[in-house]
């Protein structure tokens, strides 16, 4: 029985060095790789962001705020923490985690639609978490999506289990630092060098109401999504939201009924309160251009640019 | 409770350490823990399950001794068939009532008669099929003067209720099991290994093999609408490896487990899809099964001593049983029916042992043979699977003739087809060749490194997400 006990203590053992070195390797280098999604979550986790100008969002912050050209024409600091995929009720998650490590901004740009206040009750992109299963603060974050992340720190390699790309990814970055084009991050803003596609999924789920639109209470909620940010900041900081650029076949699928009371509410809340400015941009001249899209929700590389630069120098006449 | 389960993997090094800490002063304490542990694992399915299991040991216990003490040839041949028929009885009750129940119906209203069948709201107990045959297997032997009555109630449950073959087996024989129980176990080191090596080795087959492929499967299989013909035909590849990952793997991982309990158990696959010929694959693929119908149904009905109608008639029977006894439902039947069909030449020609030896490729013009044999096989054997795997009879139909239509599309076959699925069965495939002669593949040589890489590979492919059942579990 010993002899039994030690094979098993002995297979255990080289299991345990050869997983957790796999997974450390990985790890590490998916953490080195810069202008990434999980880069960018290192630095926010190891309070190396301080900006003053956070901008936050759904794929559409994500992709269509360039907080790098923003930043320069602000001639402030600026960085994007939007989460693809991701309702308000990650988004605010994500600000808060930022918040534990980083100096508060001075000046937040959310970025509003309709979908904004959709919740999510699963993460997405799950992967971006991978390398941070092990630290306190995501785990904590992670583990109220799925209880699975209580267990997966104390198993080595199950945390990539059915992503064997995303291991391989990292084990390769610890030698060559390229990223793949439509992942590079600047500033954690993600432009994607893609061409136009109509996403018809989309369109329909919106004709059909798949989002529930009718069912949401979009004045509650924005009183609540502004309140979050007020109670974090400090008494000066500018709460800034903004509708960006809708697609010229949205625009007409949303407006103007569904997007009345929210736009009114919006108005209000300005009109009530100095530090809080909401910039309407969703009927643009963006809009009737399929070159700037990449679909009928996202803007492209090109139209983030473009769309970016505009805001900007709308935000620069209100900070000033 | 599944073997891949978190409750398996804490219930097992309880149980383990209880039996040799605790519980090892004598064969009966050893027993009685084996017991207490096989009845709790069977309850966390259903408890309500347990009275059916302990009837049924009850019963064939009891009648067992009454063959055996009865003087009179009436006596044994009443308490023969008292124990035969109510073990039949419970099976078609709860298997097979409602199949024939509606088929009647049915076959009433095609002749033009309204009926509606009484049917009964049934599940069907875990692993009915396989106890019913241990018991079966061990009355009829006693019956037949082959073996003696087992007196000790103890000892003769845990061979019924063993928990490692009972939900899925391997299905057992009282010669074979009976004598392990009925002596105290010794911790024996190197059957201790064994027995890791292979849960280690079924847990790959299980939850990177077989879950795996089944994603595909299920996807093409659910969808053979709208694929194409490669797409379909790679459909039944998928599936063949998803049943014998998912059977085999349940094996290996039933058959480890016991061995850490000193308990040898009889082997229930040899490699199958490497056999030259259909005779020789039904020797290798479930053999508890394919022995206990040759044995108890094949021989006493004349098996291939008579003439040619009754080798054709008793190979048609023990095939189309085999297949009911997978389920009610006509695909079985016509499952088991195939396989006679591809069985009967061999067996007119003679030629059904002709394989018997070690299969081999060399690089000689002999092997190029063997391997064309091989492959041969292994389709007539996935042509097969479409049949076990269709929903009904007329999905499987529809789905072989949309693979005979020719339609070939590059793009919906790029779909189907992943780098880490042909991974890990080229993995698969090379690992069991290399190590056929040994019943374990992660034994022999750099036993250690192969039992690493199958840890590693279930780590990062194995499919925990899903709950993917073991398909046997439902015979």
């Amino acid at each position: 029985m010993k002899s039994f006990l030690k094979y098993l203590l002995e297979i255990l053992f080289i299991a345990l060095i050869v997983c957790f070195g796999l997974q450390y390797f990985s790890d590490n280098g998916l953490k080195k790789l810069k202008g990434t999604k999980i880069n960018d979550w290192q630095n926010i986790i190891e309070g190396k962001i301080n900006s003053d100008v956070i901008i936050n969002g759904s794929s559409r912050g994500y992709f269509m705020y360039n907080a790098k050209n923003i930043g320069e024409l602000l001639n402030l600091s600026c960085f994007n923490i939007g989460f693809n995929a991701g309702g308000c009720n990650l988004q605010q998650s994500k600000f808060d985690i930022y918040l534990k490590k980083n100096r508060k901004p001075t000046v937040i740009i959310q970025n509003i639609d309709l979908s904004h206040f959709l919740k999510n009750t699963e993460l997405p992109d799950e992967w971006q978490f991978t390398p941070f299963i092990n630290n306190e603060i995501i785990n904590s974050f992670v583990t109220k999506y799925d209880d699975k992340y209580k267990y997966l720190p104390y198993i080595p390699l199950l945390k990539y289990n059915q992503n064997f790309q995303l291991l391989k990814k990292g084990i390769i970055a610890n030698f060559s630092s390229s990223v793949t084009k439509n992942d590079k991050t600047i500033n954690g803003f993600s432009p994607q060098d893609r061409i136009f596609k109509i996403d018809y999924h989309n369109l329909e789920r919106i004709k059909k109401d798949k989002y529930y639109f009718n069912e949401i209470d979009f004045r509650n909620e924005i009183k609540e999504m502004v309140c979050f940010y007020f109670r974090r900041l400090d008494k000066d900081a500018k709460v800034i939201f903004v509708w960006a650029p809708e697609h010229k076949l949205r625009c007409s699928l949303l407006f103007p009924e569904k997007g009345k009371i929210l736009i009114d509410e919006l108005n209000r809340i300005e009109s009530n309160n100095k530090n809080f400015q909401f910039i309407d941009m969703r009927v643009n001249e963006i809009s009737n251009h399929d070159e700037y899209y990449y679909d009928t929700y996202h803007l492209n590389a090109t139209g983030a640019d473009i769309f970016s630069k505009e805001l900007a120098i709308k935000i620069k006449e209100i900070l000033n | 409770m599944f073997f891949n389960s978190l409750a398996f993997a804490i219930f097992l090094p309880i149980v383990f350490f209880l039996y040799w800490f605790v519980f090892n002063k004598t064969k009966s304490t050893q027993n009685a823990l084996l017991i207490i542990a096989s009845y709790y694992f069977y309850s966390c399915w259903d408890w309500r399950f347990l009275f059916l299991l302990v009837f049924s040991t009850f019963l064939d216990y009891f009648t067992g001794i009454q063959i055996e003490k009865s003087n009179s040839d009436r006596r044994r041949k009443f308490w023969f068939w008292l124990s035969i028929s109510v073990n039949l009885g419970f099976l078609g009750i709860f298997k097979y009532y409602n199949f024939f129940a509606s088929s009647f119906a049915e076959m009433f209203t095609s002749f033009g008669f309204k009926v509606s069948p009484f049917l009964l709201n049934v599940i069907l107990p875990v692993g009915i099929s396989f106890y019913t045959f241990h018991g079966l297997s061990y009355v009829i032997d006693i019956y037949y003067k082959r073996i003696k009555a087992e007196y000790n109630f103890i000892d003769y449950s845990l061979f019924v209720s063993y928990f490692p073959l009972l939900v899925a087996g391997p299905i057992e024989r009282a010669t074979h099991l009976l004598p392990q129980v009925k002596i105290k176990r010794e911790f024996n080191f190197e059957k201790a290994k064994e027995g890791f090596s292979q849960i280690i080795w079924g847990l790959f087959k299980k939850v990177v093999i077989a879950d795996t492929c089944a994603i595909y499967a299920n996807a093409i299989f659910d969808h053979y609408n709208s694929m194409d013909s490669l797409s379909l035909i790679l459909g039944t590849i998928y599936f063949a490896f998803q049943i014998y990952g998912d059977f085999s793997g349940y094996s290996d991982i039933a058959l480890g487990v016991s061995k850490l309990f000193g308990i040898d158990l009889l082997r229930n696959f040899n490699y199958p899809y490497f056999s030259r010929d259909i005779a020789e694959f039904w020797r290798r693929w479930h053999i508890s099964l394919s022995s206990w119908f040759r044995d108890y149904l094949y021989i006493p009905l004349g098996g291939s001593k008579g003439g040619l109608w009754m080798k054709i008639r008793n190979t048609f029977i023990i095939f189309i049983v085999s297949g009911f006894w997978h389920g009610a439902n006509w695909t079985y039947l016509m499952w088991g029916f195939i396989n006679a069909i591809y069985f009967l030449p061999l067996l007119l020609l003679r030629k059904n042992r002709n394989n018997t030896d070690e299969v081999d490729i060399k690089f000689r013009f002999s092997s190029l043979k063997t391997l064309l044999n091989i492959l041969f096989t292994f389709g007539l054997t996935c042509f097969a699977w479409i049949f076990f795997r269709a929903e009904n009879i007329f999905t499987a139909f529809n789905y072989i003739q949309r693979i005979f239509a020719f339609n070939i599309d590059f793009q919906n076959l790029k779909g189907q087809i992943s780098f880490t699925t042909t991974f890990v069965l080229l993995y698969l495939v090379l690992l069991e060749w290399n190590n056929r002669k040994i019943e374990c593949p992660l034994n022999g040589k750099l036993s250690k490194v192969k039992i690493l890489a199958a840890i590693v590979l279930i780590l990062l492919l194995g499919e925990f997400n899903i709950k993917n059942n073991f398909i046997y579990f439902q015979f």
